[in-house]
């Protein structure tokens, strides 16, 4: 069975593709969402298998919020709109599953035929990356906080640790555990607020206070917080073309 | 001896008066010191300070975004400036000096007059015509009344013109005895039966041809602003026209709204109808609107619902409309599409940016000589670096040209109450 969520702020949209995905015999609906904070709650937690996401919504909209997902966990992403140009015109059909409204039925099944096949082939990431080049470098992510989910500013964010699996993103007041790799949250959030410092920690660079060096060419980065990480001698080069020094 | 030279009352043609007692210098357009409107156009439509009295003294903190600086203007438009009178007046002093100049020529080549005596009789009445000139010019006499009638214009400038006569005759001829005794020498002219009754002539008939060129001149600015207002009411009605349709058709709003309606056909065959048919009214009416600058009230608020009606549809729940729109207001004219971009913004900015329930408020009442116009949604504030949109920039607009700044148009926001526009647009003064 494909557990599928439907997302879109628009009821009679939601009605619609339920209506019709009740028809398929391999589609289970798992939940439907309004907004795309509650989408990306329903991924992260429900881990669907088949996302209909729809663009245009209040918060983070569908195509922010494909760009906060992790490419190698994200379910496959059939992004429905009603017309948002520059989105489709990126769109490949190769890489991304899109429909437009008003569709028909043969629209749809059509759609769900190419769903199936990639599923099949576990060909399921490239919306993500599509998305995100699309949306750009993210300025804001959503972290996980109890049992919800926390969208933060990414200004806010100091470092990032990584930790197994788990990214630790510390920001002024708390730390937040995100269950993704530190090479792709960079992706995420681009390069120019965030540099890499070591194997396993980027820093937000306008947080940097001072660089001391140590032994073997490293160095200890001092944040601003008074938070100590080692830059390795790997990145020094990195650091020092951006700071300028 | 050498007074024959202009013998008599031939001394000088020049429109010569000295300024007017009603002439008050204090009041100079260099200044910024507002002229009372004197077309007809503006004096029906007093453009007082109550203009900008809509604005209610609640705590809501205006939103700081970019006012017209002709809003805040007291004096929207027909202040002109004297500039096109002052050079008028320069040239008309340089012709009568010239006149005059020609007319004694015969005596400034006669070696038996002394140059200085001609010389004198011909400058100082043309410094004196010069003088009446820039003080007439400082004070609002021609713009004080409409051109329209020419009658009423010319006749309130003619009380000025005895004593302009008399100041004048009494000025060049006692300036002109004053130096003619300091020079001992005799200064002779025709007796004052005749002088007084022929300079008395000559100056009424230059004051009037004087009267005549302003008069024209005035008449031609109006004429070429009034021709320049036409041709801006009609741009901004044609973008308004296609600003709204460019909203009705915005891909967003017309593709969902088919969706709506593909997805209620298989639910609910008959609101699927209705919304459709909503939808081609809606059209038909941006695609009809244009043909008439003006609209009532009632028709743009018929607009409104089937545009508020679809989005009911569209977000069933989440929206409850509130009509408080007095009967009273329903006859009264609006500028076609003056509101509906103000709701559009409302459904964009409140409903489509916030999962929670909004209210949309359309107000509407008459409150003594001006309509008030009120559009309040609950939902998010308006941020920081808000801008107007194209929307609101082109309401502004079109009530700018219509009504100057007699018209407001004001976005506030908090976050504990949501956003609200307001309009308030004076009504047509009633007819006599």
């Amino acid at each position: 069975m494909i557990r599928t969520l439907i997302v879109d702020d628009e009821a009679p949209a939601r009605a619609k593709l339920r209506l019709w995905l009740r028809d398929q015999p391999d589609i289970e609906i798992a939940q439907e969402c309004s907004d795309g904070v509650a989408a990306a709650h329903a991924i992260m937690t429900g881990s669907p298998d088949l996302v209909f996401l729809d663009i245009q919504m209040p918060g983070l909209s569908g195509m922010e919020v494909a760009a906060q997902l992790d490419p190698a966990t994200a379910p496959l992403l059939v992004f429905v709109t009603a017309f948002d140009a520059h989105a489709v015109a990126a769109f490949d059909m190769e890489a991304v599953d899109y429909v437009l409204k008003p569709y028909d039925k043969s629209r749809f099944r059509r759609a769900l035929d190419r769903v199936r096949a990639r599923l099949d082939r576990r060909d399921v990431s490239g919306a993500v990356l599509v998305a995100r080049r699309q949306t750009g470098p993210s300025s804001r992510l959503l972290v996980p906080e109890g049992e919800g989910l926390r969208l933060i500013d990414c200004v806010s964010i100091h470092a990032l640790e990584a930790d197994d699996n788990y990214v630790n993103v510390h920001t002024a007041k708390r730390t937040y555990m995100l269950r993704r790799t530190l090479q792709d949250l960079l992706l995420q959030l681009g390069d120019g607020q965030f540099i890499r410092i070591h194997k396993s920690a980027a820093v937000n660079i306008s947080e940097i206070d001072t660089l001391t060096p140590l032994f073997k060419g490293d160095y200890e980065v001092r944040l601003r917080s008074g938070r100590c990480l080692r830059l390795s001698r790997r990145y020094t080069e990195n650091l020092f073309s951006r700071t300028g020094r | 001896m050498a007074a024959h030279a202009t013998s008599g009352t031939m001394t000088n043609h020049r429109p010569p008066h000295r300024r007017s007692s009603r002439g008050d210098p204090t009041i100079s357009l260099a200044s910024g010191v507002p002229v009372t409107p004197w077309n007809s156009l503006a004096a029906e439509k007093p453009l007082n300070s109550s203009a900008r009295q809509g604005r209610s003294s609640s705590n809501i903190q205006p939103m700081r975004f970019p006012r017209s600086p002709d809003l805040e203007a007291p004096t929207p438009r027909a202040s002109w400036s004297h500039s096109p009178l002052i050079a008028l007046a320069i040239l008309w002093t340089t012709v009568w000096s010239m006149v005059s100049s020609l007319e004694i020529t015969g005596y400034i080549h006669d070696p038996a007059i002394p140059w200085w005596q001609p010389f004198a009789i011909v400058s100082i009445s043309s410094l004196i015509v010069a003088l009446w000139l820039f003080f007439e010019l400082r004070g609002p006499h021609y713009f004080r009344r409409p051109l329209d009638p020419p009658r009423a214009w010319f006749l309130g400038q003619l009380p000025r013109l005895p004593l302009l006569a008399v100041g004048y005759i009494v000025t060049a001829f006692g300036i002109r005895h004053l130096v003619f005794a300091v020079k001992q020498a005799d200064y002779w002219h025709l007796p004052w039966s005749i002088v007084i009754p022929y300079e008395l002539v000559k100056i009424s008939l230059f004051y009037c041809l004087w009267l005549g060129f302003v008069y024209g001149t005035l008449s031609l600015l109006c004429w070429r602003e009034r021709g320049e207002q036409l041709v801006a009411m009609q741009k901004t009605l044609a973008e308004a026209q296609l600003a709204r349709l460019r909203a009705q058709l915005r891909p967003h709003f017309l593709f969902n709204t088919l969706n709506t309606v593909s997805s209620l056909m298989h639910s609910d065959v008959a609101r699927a109808d209705r919304v459709l048919s909503r939808l081609g009214d809606l059209l038909r009416a941006s695609l009809g609107a244009g043909e008439r600058d003006e609209i009532s009230l009632g028709e743009e608020i018929d607009v409104l619902h089937l545009y508020a009606d679809i989005m009911e549809e569209r977000f069933p729940g989440r929206i409850t409309m509130d009509w408080r729109v007095d009967d009273a207001a329903l006859p009264l004219l609006v500028p076609a599409m003056l509101l509906q971009p103000l709701l559009e913004n409302a459904f964009r900015h409140g409903v489509e940016k916030t999962t929670e329930i909004v209210q949309i408020r359309v107000i509407a009442n008459r409150v003594d000589d001006r309509l008030q116009l009120k559009m309040h949604n609950t939902g998010p504030p308006l941020c920081l670096d808000w801008r107007e949109g194209v929307g609101l920039s082109n309401v502004r607009e079109r009530l700018r040209v219509r009504y100057g700044a007699a018209a407001t148009v004001e976005v506030t926001s908090d976050s504990g109450t949501g956003v609200t526009a307001r309009i308030s647009i004076p009504l047509e003064a009633p007819e006599p």
